[in-house]
């Protein structure tokens, strides 16, 4: 430390601008951040990547979770790009922003040129990044199980993973903003063990007792399983998937902006 | 890329109040925390909110943060309302919260730099580490730096972007004797340099010596206000004593006993009833008293 008064830190001689970076540097620079922070916490990395690839791994070497006339391989590809996206978009998101809130860098960023849309911003731009890191490391695993994706099945998983996203991002800071951290933490990791294993992604909705398949399909898991599956496994495509996982995703975003708290007080 | 919004005119900062607020009224469900809040805080200033947990100084600053919407009243800061303030507006207030507001997950410096790195002409982020010991602890995750540590890390984020208007939140708490002089020392020189700094605090060496203005607040008002010296000068206590404090250096205890008992006649001719001690009523004993009064 040097002694007092060796420099200025508060001076603004006549070449000093106090302004803001732009906006798009500043965004760009927090969702450096966000990701670095995520890549370098070991939790997140287990939820990210690591449960993932045990779902692919179970999925295809288990004789569980197979569609009739579909290869074991699509359809143990289609619940693995549902959990990573689940364990990206909701859980991950929904414990860090939980933290974050209760350690007032909420509070914080929301004093700083960032801003609370800045803030936003990044962390989803975060978090579309670390889903291209799930698509290279998993998909590199599941070609290397024999996976031969076809074309247009990828392109038409963009969308739904994009839609997927967004509402499964509402989800995660909608819990995030309204409970304690401690419920954050032990609801995100409970309903993505439920979302996966009994809400569709895991195991097709037609693999349930009849009364509970309306209760699936009627979850944003259960309308991204089925998407995910239409288009990297081949079966039958359901408008009725796209309408549920729409609804989620305006609903979930309108919760959001109506009773998400940047305060933990 | 959006460019950066001009800074308010030289003259437009030199004719506002860094800080005006009027009125301000703020409850939490039943509790009012701030009940006709009004102060000002000038350039070149260190003013210092003064009173006990749960006096409203958080609230007040929080307001005047844009961290929280007033019910009532008006917060101006550097003429403009805080609740709808833009980036180009929050680049020029400089922030550190009480709690901390440090991402737990990141490491020091990598957090100095990232606040750096969203002004467009920030501060050396190296020379202000150095300056406040931060580059000892540079590469620790800030979930394991110490209560004094985040403080002085929480400091220079604050400062990183070369505000008009800092407001510190108990600035020194949790830091040992040494880091808190340097950190008064700093903020003097901030002062100095035509900054306002707007501090809350119930420590008296952060008030002593540093604060040009001082606001005592207590349930949610102000009860006093002025330089250190005008509010022990002008205080009355609650049953109307006045302290008059004298200060003598060289005299003999038995000359400054006499000299009592001569104030005490000269005080009786005039019909007031002089209690003469030594020493005198300093702002620490004026601050329990204000605010247990109010209790």
């Amino acid at each position: 430390m040097t002694a007092p008064g060796t420099v200025r830190p508060a001076g603004r001689p006549a070449e000093h601008v106090t302004a803001p970076a732009p906006t798009l540097r500043r965004v760009l620079r927090h969702a450096a951040f966000e990701a670095r922070i995520m890549l370098s916490n070991g939790e997140q990395l287990m939820v990210a990547i690591i449960l993932p690839v045990l779902v692919l791994l179970g999925l295809r070497l288990l004789p569980v979770g197979g569609i009739a006339g579909v290869a074991p391989i699509d359809s143990a590809v289609a619940a693995t790009a549902g959990t990573a996206l689940i364990s990206t978009s909701f859980t991950s998101q929904a414990i860090q922003t939980g933290f974050d809130r209760r350690g007032g860098v909420l509070r914080w960023i929301a004093t700083t040129p960032l801003g609370r849309d800045g803030y936003l911003a990044g962390k989803i731009i975060a978090t579309l990044g670390l889903h291209v890191l799930q698509v290279l490391v998993l998909g590199g695993i599941a070609l290397a199980l024999g996976w031969r994706p076809a074309v247009l099945g990828l392109l038409a998983a963009v969308p739904v993973w994009l839609l997927g996203t967004v509402a499964f991002g509402a989800l995660g800071l909608l819990v995030a903003g309204t409970l304690r951290t401690e419920a954050v933490l032990a609801l995100s990791n409970i309903l993505f063990m439920l979302f996966v294993a009994v809400g569709g992604i895991a195991l097709p909705p037609t693999s349930y007792p009849r009364i509970l398949r309306g209760l699936v399909d009627l979850l944003p898991s259960g309308a991204l399983g089925e998407l995910l599956r239409a288009s990297l496994a081949g079966t039958a495509f359901s408008w009725g998937s796209v309408v549920v996982l729409l609804l989620w995703a305006v609903g979930g975003s309108f919760a959001v902006s109506r009773w998400f708290r940047w305060t933990s007080v | 890329m959006t460019a950066p919004s001009p800074v308010p005119s030289s003259a437009y900062r030199a004719e506002t109040p860094a800080l005006e607020i009027t009125g301000l009224v703020k409850n939490y469900g039943t509790v009012r925390a701030a009940d006709g809040i009004s102060l000002t805080a000038r350039r070149g200033e260190v003013t210092a909110l003064l009173g006990p947990n749960g006096a409203g100084k958080t609230t007040t600053i929080s307001c005047a943060t844009g961290l929280l919407r007033p019910d009532a009243g008006t917060v101006r800061v550097l003429g403009e309302d805080p609740w709808r303030a833009s980036a180009a507006h929050r680049a020029h207030v400089g922030v550190m919260i009480q709690d901390g507001g440090l991402a737990s997950g990141a490491r020091a410096m990598d957090l100095l730099r990232y606040g750096a790195s969203l002004h467009v002409d920030p501060l050396d982020v190296d020379e202000l580490a150095a300056h406040l010991g931060i580059d000892a602890f540079a590469r620790t995750l800030v979930r394991r730096l110490s209560g004094g540590q985040r403080q002085r890390l929480g400091l220079a984020l604050a400062l990183v972007g070369r505000p008009e208007l800092v407001f510190l939140d108990e600035p020194t708490a949790g830091m040992d004797a040494a880091i808190s002089r340097t950190v008064r020392h700093l903020i003097r020189s901030l002062a100095r340099t035509g900054t306002a700094v707007v501090l809350t605090t119930h420590l008296m060496d952060d008030v002593e010596g540093v604060a040009d203005q001082v606001v005592v607040i207590a349930r949610g008002s102000v009860v006093a206000s002025g330089s250190p010296e005008e509010v022990i000068a002008s205080h009355h206590e609650a049953d109307g004593t006045v302290h008059l404090s004298a200060t003598a250096a060289g005299v003999d205890p038995a000359v400054a006993v006499t000299l009592g008992t001569e104030l005490r006649a000269a005080a009786r001719r005039r019909g007031v009833d002089l209690h003469v001690t030594t020493g005198a009523a300093d702002l620490e004993s004026v601050l329990l008293d204000l605010t247990q009064e109010r209790r």
